[in-house]
């Protein structure tokens, strides 16, 4: 009787293996090559087999197997994509081992008891890597989106409060030792500060980026000062909602490349039509460095289905690294590390949800409140339908859209 | 230097680990041999049509450009490329870096007293070694301790502090601790008494002659207590006291008494350490300890810098080495199951899956670090930054980096009136070792996973200092292999090593 030849079938240590119940993905992590295979049948069994961690992705398959028409395409895929090979087992003396990628992150947050840990709370300051800060609320606009489109994206947002400069002072003092690389000052109309002037001054002084977000049509009662806020560091974002008035866009933009100002634009666009215009905009006044931000308005949600949602092509068309992948196992991507402090000095980790604290705490104190309470750093796609999704550690991190249209996800393969 | 490198085990599986991009992967033979191949300098398009692998097999020219699209493959995703710097030749450690150290301190360790009720042969404040200062009976004052305290606890409470409760140990050790528990006592009461934004645990290394005095005392305190034993009586054969009788029963009895009458606490709080020397095995400290106590210990070998020439002989004869001893032992396997993390090969293995496979992050932070792409800023050789683990207060007020270091090499001192601690000065006797050693780490092929200390180095203030840790290509390579056959001989480790170890 002739024997049948035998393979050490393996995947490669950059190859995830993502998988539900019905349907596995061999994701390569350096070329993010996706081979979609079904865990019925033999072929599945094999899958799993690779998964457990006692082989160590690998595992051992015989000629006939390979004959097989489900498992030979597959191997013939793997090797393709260089995501997986074969070798027969005479080659080997023993049988190989793999380093499967899985996270080990030492100092997690994976259950309330680890607060007992004190070593869960080493170096929390380094956490935060983005500040927000709306130094007040006041503004003469009347946008119609004022009350929504802050909780959707970096926007501004009108009300009676103001920070006390004071206690700005003491935050900004207690940036040393914490990773924030960036702060946001947003308002209302942040220029009706009634310290802008000193604020800016002592911003430009700290070894940090900073971005000024102002709506263009407050811009443009400051131009004689606006210089006072930029240098090397530090732009403005300038923020448009529509209807919009082009001949004032038209102004600022001019100004702003005249007095040498770095800037960018931010459109949100609640329509196909606003689109439109968004882009007559952009070809008729020059403008340049633009961005468009979705925003959702309660009677858009087709734009929103069109647009927004995520399909199959979309999720296909992803290529995040181990690490990019690791993050999404743990963390929000969008939101860990950010802090927003409202002008009425309550401080949020996302202004959808509860506040964690008060300006004037110390800042681990609010590291540890978010971690521990909070709803936004560790909020990663770990409910259905996402958590039985075979696409869940492809897809980016939830987002404010999904806080605000008060759903788990925004995808139309689990719609 | 190239990224990739190709690896046999002992069983003759070929791996490839790439180190920039922290990848690693079983290899074909013929795709190890095409790297190999490459490497002497030859280009792919030389590669014969087919090719005859001594003991291996036969292989066609289809395989043969399936393997070369492989490397090629990989060479697009970064693989084989240059390896990236991963010293920081220009490092200069500045004192804004030693204060924070001290601001998120783990271990303040105070020499409580130099006296000792016994008079170990191979002890660092005895006969082979002269890198500390004279032993006088002495006990550190009650004062001196307020200061320095007083002078962290500053610190502690400032912005400085990145931590929210973070761990400091606060330890007692000698001579013997045991020999002054009312400054301990007084030590704790007034660290008790402060608003610290620390969490504060307490710690002491023992030889336990006291403890059926003490013993009440530690529990109620919750200090966790390192038992100095090194196996049985015979074992134990150097830890005499000073008229030279042994001292075995007494401990035993006190150990004993200990584990009897609060073994909560016994569980919880107490750990044993023994020294390894030629009156003893890891095997027979490890099945004594674990028999009698039920406890794995940790087991060190003979400090070896410091030593007086005249006595490099008599050391030699009491050394022993930690590897050469397990695997002499015809228990190899058992014992290091039973050891399990503290075991060499064990603790190797950790330090490479930490280092060099991509899947170890020490926290949230670190996953924004894109290491792949990146020069990783290390500073030269494996010390640890001043005061970044421990700081350590002689009972003179010397204020050194750590206990295991000669006394020669204090940073500071503290009286009872001050604490002086020049930060500028501290940074520049570091920065003037590192700049002696730059050269050597530029060059070592381990220099990520370095462990040398600088003060270890016996010629660390001569004209010129050599590198003991320093590797070289051939030695990386053997390193390498071990790593992957201990992968192969314990696969298992490894998800142990994912799901259940924390490491400090």
């Amino acid at each position: 009787m002739i024997s049948k030849r035998k393979y050490w079938l393996y995947l490669d240590s950059y190859s995830f293996i993502l998988s539900n119940e019905k349907i596995a993905i061999i994701y390569n992590s350096l070329s993010s090559s996706k081979i979609e295979v079904s865990l019925n049948g033999k072929l599945g069994e094999i899958i799993k087999d690779l998964q457990l961690p006692k082989n160590m992705y690998c595992v051992g398959i015989d000629e006939t197997e390979l004959c097989d028409k489900h498992i030979g395409e597959f191997v013939n895929n793997l090797k393709d994509l260089f995501s997986g090979d074969i070798v027969e087992t005479s080659l080997c003396k023993e049988k190989p081992t793999v380093i499967y990628p899985e996270l080990k992150l030492q100092n997690q947050v994976k259950t309330i008891d680890s607060f007992d840990n004190p070593e869960i709370g080493r170096n929390y300051l380094t956490y935060l890597k983005e500040l927000t800060i709306y130094v007040t609320g006041e503004c003469n606009e009347n946008c119609n989106c004022c009350k929504s489109a802050y909780k959707q994206a970096l926007f501004c947002t009108k009300n009676y409060n103001t920070v006390d400069f004071t206690n700005l002072i003491d935050l900004l003092t207690k940036l040393n030792g914490t990773g924030i690389g960036n702060i946001n000052v947003l308002g209302g109309d942040m220029l009706k500060y009634p310290k802008i002037d000193e604020l800016a001054s002592l911003l430009n002084k700290i070894p940090i980026r900073i971005t000024y977000h102002i709506h263009y049509k407050n811009i443009c009662n400051y131009f004689e000062n606006i210089h006072k806020l930029t240098n090397e560091k530090s732009s403005v974002s300038v923020k448009v909602n529509f209807p919009t008035e082009k001949e004032i866009i038209n102004i600022v933009n001019t100004k702003l490349i005249k007095q040498n100002i770095p800037h960018n634009w931010c459109f949100l666009i609640s329509s196909e039509k606003e689109y439109e215009e968004y882009e007559k905009i952009c070809s008729s006044t020059n403008i340049e460095n633009t961005e468009i931000v979705p925003l959702f308005t309660g009677g858009n949600i087709d734009f929103f289905r069109n647009n927004v949602y995520l399909n199959k092509e979309d999720i296909n068309a992803i290529n995040v690294n181990r690490r990019e992948l690791f993050m999404r196992t743990v963390i929000n991507t969008n939101n860990f590390g950010r802090l927003t402090i409202m002008s009425d000095e309550k401080v949020y980790s996302n202004v959808n949800f509860p506040t964690i604290g008060r300006i004037n705490q110390p800042l681990y104190e609010l590291v540890q409140n978010e971690l521990k309470g909070g709803k936004s750093w560790l909020n990663i796609r770990d409910k259905k339908p996402c958590s039985e999704c075979v696409y869940q550690l492809l897809c980016p991190s939830p987002t404010n859209y999904e806080y605000t249209l008060d759903k788990v996800n925004l995808c139309s393969i689990n719609d | 230097m190239k990224s990739t490198y190709f690896i046999s085990t002992e069983n003759g599986n070929y791996y490839y680990l790439d180190i920039n991009k922290r990848i690693s992967g079983y290899a074909h033979p013929l795709f190890a041999w095409l790297h190999n191949f490459e490497k002497q300098n030859n280009t792919f398009d030389k590669v014969p049509d087919t090719i005859m692998l001594e003991g291996i097999g036969h292989f066609d020219k289809e395989t043969i450009q399936y393997y070369i699209k492989k490397h090629n493959f990989l060479k697009k995703y970064g693989l084989y490329s240059d390896r990236n710097q991963e010293i920081d030749l220009n490092y200069q450690l500045s004192p804004d870096v030693i204060e924070y150290q001290m601001a998120n301190l783990v271990q303040l360790t105070f020499e409580i007293t130099d006296a000792c009720n016994l008079n170990c042969k191979y002890c660092a404040y005895n006969d082979f070694y002269n890198d500390h200062d004279k032993r006088e009976n002495n006990y550190l004052s009650h004062e001196a301790a307020k200061k320095i305290i007083d002078y962290l606890a500053e610190k502690w409470n400032s912005s400085l502090n990145s931590s929210y409760k973070g761990l400091t140990y606060i330890s007692f050790y000698g001579g013997e601790p045991l020999m002054n528990v009312p400054l301990i006592e007084k030590i704790i009461n007034y660290v008790n008494s402060l608003n610290l934004n620390r969490s504060i645990k307490y710690s002491m290394t023992s030889n336990c002659l006291l403890l059926d005095k003490y013993e009440e005392f530690l529990v109620d305190n919750k200090i966790h207590l390192l038992i100095s034993l090194d196996g049985n009586e015979y074992n134990n054969g150097y830890r005499v006291d000073h008229s030279g009788k042994s001292t075995f029963n007494k401990l035993y009895q006190n150990i004993k008494h200990l584990k009897d009458s609060y073994p909560s606490y016994f569980e919880e709080q107490v750990q044993f350490n023994a020294v390894l020397h030629n009156k003893n095995s890891v095997e027979e400290i490890l099945s004594y300890i674990k028999n009698e106590f039920g406890k794995i210990p940790s087991i060190g070998e003979l400090n070896g810098s410091g030593i007086r020439t005249e006595m490099i002989e008599e050391f030699n004869k009491t050394y022993k080495n930690y590897r050469s001893d397990i695997k002499k032992s015809e228990h190899y396997e058992e014992l290091t199951n039973d050891l399990n993390v503290s075991s060499p090969d064990v603790k190797d293995f950790d330090i490479f899956l930490m280092i060099y496979c991509g899947i170890f992050f020490d926290s949230y932070d670190d996953l924004f670090i894109d290491c792949e792409n990146t020069n990783i800023n290390k500073r030269p050789t494996g010390t640890c930054l001043p005061f970044g683990k421990k700081m350590f207060v002689t009972v003179n007020g010397k204020i050194l980096p750590c206990e295991r270091i000669g006394h020669q090499f204090g940073l500071g001192s503290v009286t009872k009136d001050s604490v002086n601690l020049d930060l500028s000065s501290i940074s520049d006797m570091y920065n003037n070792y590192f700049q002696k050693l730059r050269k050597q780490c530029g060059n070592c092929f381990q220099s990520h996973s370095c462990i040398q200390c600088i003060f270890n180095l016996p010629d660390i203030d001569e004209l010129h200092t050599k590198c003991y840790g320093y590797t070289n290509e051939n030695k990386f390579l053997k390193y390498l292999s071990e790593m992957f056959t201990f992968l192969e001989k314990k696969p298992e480790y490894y998800k142990d090593f994912i799901d259940n170890l924390v490491f400090q």
